[in-house]
């Protein structure tokens, strides 16, 4: 549990204590800093509350999403697209809805994440700020898939807002777990475009697998888009392969492979059906 | 630190704060008690639910600082307990406040629903409530709750049933009437355990054992001793040598004696290894972390075949004596006891060989089970397996004890105060008269408060430092060092002719009781005690043996055994109509039992000794059974909405008992006040179920006075006569039957002092509302006030009072049957309950809505097990999931999507007027009524419970 609680005032404020603080971590909603058995080890909080990064603005061609927007607010704005509203469901508790934000989601990239893999399928893209080296303040667009991929360098990287593009894109996401507040073994999803032709594009394969973490499956993605794997079982049977899964206390490896991959295939049967959402 | 400000209910406060205190701690130490605690900051049970900024928060996981200069409501801005709101009181009135540890949250979360949608849907309602655990009652009655609520905002009365009434000849007895606890209840007022503690107290911390299995070899609190504010540190080398066993059950107790407060052996991680008391709680976890301890750590045994296998390492391996009833050739026995283990000491023989890890054994039989198998046309056995389950009371084990007047006095959250008093007495060798034990509120118990697990060390740690002590199991303790359901295998044997007939049964169970032998027989044995009687087959065979092992300890929990041999027995009887190829609905209708049928069976299934035979009394099996058939429409098949889902039915028969004939034990006494008002003083222990009111209801209905002019005092040893306790579904029938006697005791003397008054003859007597002794010969009337009033006048005969005493050895056995319709995917595994119908005879359900509520909150809590939760144990012991995310507890969007519980009107004979028990019987049919629907929709028997997803595919074929 953190010990110091440093209340940013502006973006430049919030990067500025992030650097001169070591062991501190963002303060978003704090339901897993506070939280009663977390692993995140912070010795200082830098709250972002003050930030105003709580909004969803329809911004034309895209939806932008301030990183401190909570779960509820996802389900409760007419802007936001139905299968983010679903992956926020995932959150069983309407009470932790209110509480936990999307950044903050995004930002533990957990193995049993309910955003995580919605957001990779979405293609999304995440506003962030930082300090360069010197100390210059530099905002970027980050592409979701690179802030996932290079992760641990992301570490002071402040995401301001999630920005999702309103291109006509499938994206659904499944969430396994005994009981709905139970601890999931694995949430997954698909995201991907039909174009012309009924040519396969964009394609993302997405799973949060208890123990093993967050994995993108490029070669899946690669091999649909390839038309190497047209149906739900040649997705399947990729998916299963190219997974990595331990067995733990959440269930065995073999089974997290499996409802991993048969998910992902629900996910792939439905976007062939025409399920763009 | 930072100076905060928060506006609490219209309140500012403004104060200095550590940046890593909770909310929930500042709003408790400014006076806002009803912010509770449950889960330590998991934010997972709802119970320190605050509104922030008009939000729903949990308050145990936001920061104090978090909320500065935040607008925060607790429960205490909805109303007291003499000015509820109307939310408050609809669920007082509905029935669901019962253990009540959340009910202020869930109060304050459905009236801010209200306030901002008067007339919720039913989805809405789910969707508030679904960051709230309940355990007690089970979620059904709050959406009851929340319509009468908007009904009497928007009209000002309710318009709808609030739960079906019983019996048209009484006026309080079998209506709903609310609890009498209630109000202060749902208003969040002091009533627990923690609300005792006053400011001086010390705190109690308990350093763990990391190990399943070792000795400890050496222990070194010298540095421990020199923190600043260690009062204490209690170790196996200063504790009292005294064995006991923390089972608060009968007297001598069917368990052995085999424990001390903190032993040289640990046996489970999670065992006592010290107890530190200090001037604070952070001062005593410093100490704790400068205690050095070296074990000699051993292999474990985990399993029931680890710990049956030849050579298995040995659980306990000391001493063991007897009591009473000692075999020959002990000392030979104990030749190899290793001293280092201490001892296990035997009330009376319970066939234990602690060498063989065996901590006890039973078998019994009627008729000829060969014979049986011989006549059959069909024979199956089969096995069933059950895990570890916890019982999540919301409320953990809690204790606050203190000297007062020289006697040890502790607050104590336990569903046996007179237990309590016992072995704490034991433990610290002080007779009982030294001793006083207060029952406070119990914020859920479900057996597992049944055992003394924390007031032994509280109350010694008390008694020989003089100092006020206080201590909370956290909530990782409540899963580790605490009691849990046993986990058992059980195979059953059973033949039946083609047309159906049973030709015999005969059960093997398993039990594995862990570390220490608490209700080691008699849990077991339940299996078989609470479900053999329900058929009526003549030859019948059962054995049950429960080996030691270095699980989590074991104890007692809703139902006993019953759970288990119910999911073993009734699926059995369902494989076996189908190896016959009848229906399974009509073989049960074949071979139940039936009112005066003798049963036989209950001869060998006494616990620890010969049991009653009696014959079936009032029974509602069959009407259960023919209602729930139609209610569910047997034997029609229904589609599931997509291929992969398929949809079954499936049915449990179940049983229990109300209490312990011959073993339990109520009593009370009562008295008229001198304004015409009544105190009844019952030995029984409400632990949220509302035994109570139940308590009341006797003096009500007697008297003709309204639930308000009675006064119920219970819980408390110094006040109150001896009870056995709130267990093995006893507390309606003796708890409840001694205050009946009671007050028809106080009936009969106050008639008798009337006549004298009114110069009437008694028989010319009889009383009536509104308090008053009215004569049907000359019309003079007496209000109670003057008849008191005379009576306490200087020249009058004395106060009047009444008494009681409850015992008997007749078994009022509680009947009934649960139906369930699933539906299973089968390409993930997944298991829906779509409809569950619980139908029961409970006798005369004295408080029906709260009845109904019990009901609910049992099946549910039988489905988490059946579907969902179960201790999860590493190779060294270590329980992987000792958390609420982690374990698995079914919530509101668990419920299924059609739930009913029925009532079914018996009248039996001897309950007072005519009741019977109702809860813990409704924990034994979820899982064989799922076991049978899941085979109905897909073809597949499951033998082992939890039936995860995994387990499911596993059957299917799906994985390996």
């Amino acid at each position: 549990m953190i010990q110091e609680f440093l209340v940013a005032s502006n973006i430049s404020d919030a990067l500025a204590l992030k650097r001169n603080n070591t062991k501190s971590m963002w303060f978003a909603g704090g339901t897993e800093i506070n939280r009663y058995g977390s692993t995140l080890d912070a010795k200082v909080g830098i709250s972002l509350k003050a930030l105003g990064l709580d909004q969803i603005v329809d911004e034309g061609p895209s939806i932008r999403i301030g990183s401190m927007v909570n779960l509820q607010q996802l389900i409760d704005s007419p802007l936001v697209p139905a299968w983010l509203k679903e992956a926020a469901r995932y959150c069983g508790s309407y009470t932790r809805r209110h509480m936990a934000t999307i950044g903050g989601n995004l930002a533990l990239m957990s193995d049993h994440s309910f955003l995580v893999p919605a957001l990779l399928a979405s293609r999304c893209t995440l506003m962030t700020a930082n300090l360069t080296e010197g100390g210059a303040y530099s905002e970027d667009e980050v592409p979701v898939r690179e802030y996932y991929t290079y992760y641990k360098q992301h570490a002071t990287t402040l995401i301001l807002a999630i920005s999702l593009p309103k291109d006509k894109r499938y994206v659904g996401s499944r969430r396994y777990a005994l009981s709905v507040q139970n601890r999931s073994a694995a949430n997954v999803a698909f995201g991907a475009m039909m174009g012309e032709g009924l040519v396969i594009s964009h394609v993302r394969v997405v799973a949060a697998i208890h123990g093993s973490g967050v994995q993108r499956l490029s070669e899946v993605e690669n091999a649909i888009e390839a038309g190497e794997l047209s149906s739900r079982e040649d997705v399947q049977l990729a998916v299963s392969q190219a997974l990595e899964a331990v067995d733990d206390f959440v269930g065995s490896s073999q089974y997290k492979r499996y409802i991993a991959a048969e998910g992902i295939g629900q996910l792939f049967g439905e976007f062939l059906k025409g399920g763009a959402r | 630190m930072s100076t905060i400000t928060l506006t609490v209910n219209n309140k500012r406060h403004t104060l200095e704060v550590a940046d890593n205190r909770t909310l929930r701690s500042v709003l408790v130490q400014l006076g806002y008690r009803s912010v509770r605690d449950s889960d330590d900051g998991e934010g997972f049970v709802g119970s320190d639910t605050v509104l922030l900024n008009d939000i729903p928060v949990y308050a145990n996981l936001t920061l104090a600082v978090q909320a500065d200069g935040a607008t925060i409501r607790t429960a205490e801005s909805l109303g007291n307990s003499r000015h509820l709101n109307a939310v408050q009181q609809a669920m007082v009135d509905s029935g669901v406040v019962q253990s009540a540890y959340n009910a202020p949250a869930a109060a304050l979360l459905l009236t801010w629903l209200l306030e901002h949608h008067p007339e919720p849907t039913r989805e809405q309602v789910k969707e508030v409530l679904s960051g709230l655990f309940i355990r007690d009652s089970g979620y059904e009655q709050y959406y009851t709750a929340v319509k009468l609520a908007s009904e009497r905002m928007k009209t000002g009365a309710y318009q709808s049933e609030i739960a079906p009434s019983f019996r048209d000849n009484l006026t309080y007895v079998g209506k709903p009437k609310g609890k009498v606890d209630g109000a202060v209840l749902v208003a969040g007022e002091p009533a627990f355990v923690e609300d005792r503690v006053q400011p001086g107290y010390y705190s109690m911390v308990i350093l763990r054992s990391p190990h399943a299995h070792a000795y400890i070899k050496k222990i070194d609190i010298s540095e421990a001793l020199k923190v600043e504010g260690v009062e204490t540190i209690i170790t196996h080398e200063n504790c009292p040598d005294v064995y006991y066993m923390q089972a608060g059950q009968s007297n001598p107790e069917p368990s052995p004696h085999d424990r001390r407060l903190l032993n040289q052996k640990v046996r489970h991680v999670g065992d006592r290894v010290a107890a530190i008391v200090a001037e604070t709680e952070e001062q005593a976890i410093e100490a704790r972390d400068k205690i050095k301890v070296e074990y000699e750590v051993l292999k474990p045994v985990f399993t029931v075949e680890e710990a049956m296998a030849d050579g298995a390492p040995r659980v306990h391996n000391g001493i063991v004596e007897f009591r009473s009833g000692e075999p020959e050739g002990l000392a030979e026995y104990n030749k190899d006891a290793d001293p280092r283990d201490g001892k296990v000491v035997y009330m009376f023989p319970l066939h234990g060989d602690i060498r063989r890890n065996i901590a006890s054994a039973a078998r019994g039989q009627i008729g000829d089970v060969e014979k049986g198998f011989a006549e059959a046309d069909t024979v199956i056995e089969r096995t069933y397996r059950t895990t570890q389950i916890q019982c999540t009371p919301l409320e953990p084990h809690i204790c606050y004890a203190r000297i007062e007047g020289g006697r040890l006095e502790l607050h104590a959250s336990t569903q046996v105060p007179y237990h309590v008093r016992r072995i704490v007495g034991w433990v610290c060798q002080i007779p009982e008269n030294k001793i006083r034990v207060i029952k406070e509120r119990v914020g859920g118990g479900y057996g597992s408060k049944q055992d003394v697990l924390v007031e032994d060390l509280v109350g010694y740690a008390t008694w020989i430092t003089g100092k006020p002590v206080f201590y909370r199991n956290t909530r990782e303790e409540e899963f580790i060092a605490n009691s849990t359901r046993h986990p058992m295998r059980v195979t059953v044997k059973m033949g039946a002719k083609k047309d159906g007939t049973i030709t015999a049964v005969e059960m093997d169970v398993r039990a594995n009781t862990g570390p220490y032998g608490n209700h080691c027989l008699t849990v077991p044995m339940n299996a078989c005690s609470k479900t053999l009687p329900l058929l009526a087959v003549d030859n019948m065979k059962f054995q049950v043996i429960t080996y030691y092992s270095n699980i989590a300890p074991t104890g007692a929990y809703q139902g006993y055994g019953a759970p288990k041999g119910s999911y073993a027995l009734m699926t059995c009887m369902a494989e076996l109509a189908e190896a016959v190829g009848i229906d399974y609905f009509q073989m049960a209708m074949k071979n139940k039992v039936e009112t005066g049928y003798m049963l036989e069976i209950l001869r060998g299934l006494g616990e620890g000794r010969e049991g009653n035979v009696v014959p079936v009394g009032s029974c509602g099996l069959e009407e259960s059974l023919v209602r729930g058939a139609k209610m569910i429409e047997w034997g029609k098949k229904v589609e599931g909405p997509s291929p992969e889902w398929k949809v079954g039915k499936g049915f449990a028969m179940i049983q229990q008992g109300s209490g312990l004939p011959g073993l339990d034990h109520g009593n009370a006494w009562a008295k008229l006040l001198t304004d015409g008002t009544f105190q009844i003083f019952s030995g029984g222990a409400d632990i949220g179920t509302g035994l109570d009111t139940v308590t009341a209801k006797m003096i009500s209905e007697a008297f003709c006075v309204p639930l308000d002019r009675v006064t119920v005092t219970s819980g408390d040893t110094d006040s109150c006569t001896f009870d056995t306790g709130a267990f093995a579904s006893s507390g309606t029938y003796f708890s409840g039957g001694a205050s009946y006697k009671a007050a028809e005791d106080l009936r009969r003397n106050l008639l008798a002092e009337a006549a004298l008054q009114m110069e009437e003859d008694v028989d010319d007597l009889s009383l009536r509302a509104p308090g008053e002794v009215y004569s049907t010969k000359t019309g003079a009337v007496l209000s109670y006030a003057e008849l008191s009033h005379t009576a306490l006048s200087g020249t009058g005969r004395g106060q009047v009072m009444g008494s009681g005493s409850f015992t008997t050895l007749h078994n009022s056995i509680p009947y009934g049957a649960h139906f369930a319709q699933v539906a299973v995917n089968t390409r993930t595994g997944e298991v829906k309950v779509q409809k569950f119908y619980a139908l029961q005879d409970a006798g005369t359900p004295i408080n029906p809505e709260l009845a109904m509520g019990q009901l609910y909150g049992a099946a549910l809590k039988s489905i988490g097990h059946t579907l969902y939760e179960n201790m999860i144990l590493d190779e060294e012991g270590r329980c992987l999931n000792p958390n609420f995310t982690d374990y698995g507890v079914p919530m509101i969007s668990e419920v299924p999507e059609d739930f009913k519980a029925v009532l079914i009107d018996v009248n039996d004979e001897v309950g007072p007027y005519g009741a019977k028990s109702i809860s813990e019987i409704a924990t034994n049919g979820a899982a064989p009524a799922i076991a049978t629907a899941i085979f109905d929709a897909v073809g597949i028997w499951m033998r082992s419970w939890p039936f995860s997803p995994e387990k499911i595919l596993k059957e299917l074929g799906k994985i390996q």
